[in-house]
């Protein structure tokens, strides 16, 4: 196992224990802005790309230094989206009382849908920097396959964000 | 490498019991019961509920107006997706035993504790068989077809072959590849929050 894969494991306990800390209403508001920020990483992915390649393209025409710009901007938006998710009281869950089973379960969710899709970025980017080099050990190729953008489509995530939404209107 | 499978055995059965420990006994002979019935639904109709995901699936390519006659699980190998359903039906079986009614009023249940150590078997029994199929020795409930492979019996020399870690890294890969996990990933995402959102505490 190598240094990456141990960051994200350690990462991921870390939101283990903060959803534990923080409780499960509050944890859920972080996971719906972590399922919107992949939601918009994934539409500018997939159906938007053209788009964004000629906006892209506005700065640089070689398609290397587009790739790891556009990750790297994946990167930011999804630490952004965490820290003002994190920092703010943006969308809280309306319960009380509380369930340390699900505090635990809905942080290490967020855990991996935030350390995980920086994994991912990173990866696709080539981690740019020279910090990280190939090759990679058998663990790393096999969990980049399990993170969040490798596993949920853009479809997957508007059906997820609309299910979340439903869940906070309904009492 | 047996002493290897075994750690990992005895890890899961730890994690098991301790969580049975912590809740009214009922709530690990729920998860008992809701683990034994998938398995003996998948026993009886797996290969029926392969049919029939294949069958919607070929539907809606062909609606979507792909031609090409691909299959969503492979009939002749469908461990992978048994799995995946297993664990699923695992974590139906944690979140209903999170219910306020399966709350321990005491401090400790260790007859839950106990029936935690059967059910901590049972996952693990069933991984193994799937994720290391050269290993499967050990006894289960239940034999799935499809699922359980053939059982050498104990004490055997170790077969030749790709090393443990090895071995993890492919069966976690084939459980990656399977084009049914990213779907099955999501709607565990979503019973975990559905389950989570309404069985958490009252609502304010």
């Amino acid at each position: 196992m190598g240094p990456v894969e141990l960051v994200f494991l350690a990462v991921w306990m870390v939101f283990g224990v903060i959803g534990l800390v923080r409780g499960v209403w509050k944890e859920l508001g972080v996971t719906v802005m972590l399922f919107i920020g992949l939601l918009f990483l994934q539409l500018v992915a997939g159906p938007l790309s053209k788009y964004w390649v000629a906006f892209l393209g506005v700065f640089t025409s070689d398609p290397n230094t587009q790739k790891v710009i556009s990750n790297m901007i994946a990167v930011a938006v999804m630490l952004i989206v965490a820290f003002i998710s994190y920092q703010g009281e943006v969308l809280t869950y309306p319960g009380k009382g509380d369930n340390w089973f699900f505090s635990l379960g809905i942080g290490l969710l967020n855990g991996w849908l935030l350390a995980g899709s920086i994994w991912y970025y990173f990866d696709k980017a080539g981690w740019p920097g020279g910090l990280v080099n190939p090759p990679f050990s058998q663990y790393y190729t096999t969990m980049v396959k399990l993170l969040p953008p490798a596993v949920l489509s853009w479809q997957t995530l508007v059906l997820l964000v609309v299910f979340m939404m439903i869940l906070r209107v309904l009492k | 490498m047996y002493l290897f499978i075994l750690l990992i055995v005895a890890t899961i059965m730890t994690i098991f019991a301790l969580l049975g420990l912590v809740r009214v006994t009922r709530a690990s002979v729920l998860l008992l019961g809701i683990m034994l019935g998938w398995l003996i639904f998948l026993k009886v109709f797996g290969a029926q509920l392969v049919k029939f995901i294949n069958a919607g699936w070929g539907f809606i390519r062909s609606s979507a107006g792909v031609s090409s006659p691909q299959q969503l699980i492979d009939p002749s190998d469908p461990a992978a997706f048994y799995l995946l359903t297993f664990y699923f039906a695992i974590l139906v079986g944690l979140g209903l035993g999170s219910l306020k009614s399966f709350r321990l009023q005491g401090r400790f249940s260790f007859s839950g504790m106990f029936l935690g150590l059967i059910n901590g078997y049972i996952v693990a029994a069933y991984t193994v068989d799937v994720i290391f199929p050269a290993y499967a020795f050990l006894p289960v409930p239940i034999q799935v077809p499809g699922m359980t492979p053939q059982i050498p019996p104990p004490g055997m020399p170790t077969p030749a072959g790709p090393d443990v870690w090895t071995q993890l890294m492919q069966g976690l890969t084939n459980l990656a590849s399977n084009p049914a996990a990213p779907a099955i990933i999501a709607l565990s995402i979503l019973v975990f929050i559905l389950l989570a959102s309404r069985l958490s505490g009252k609502k304010g």
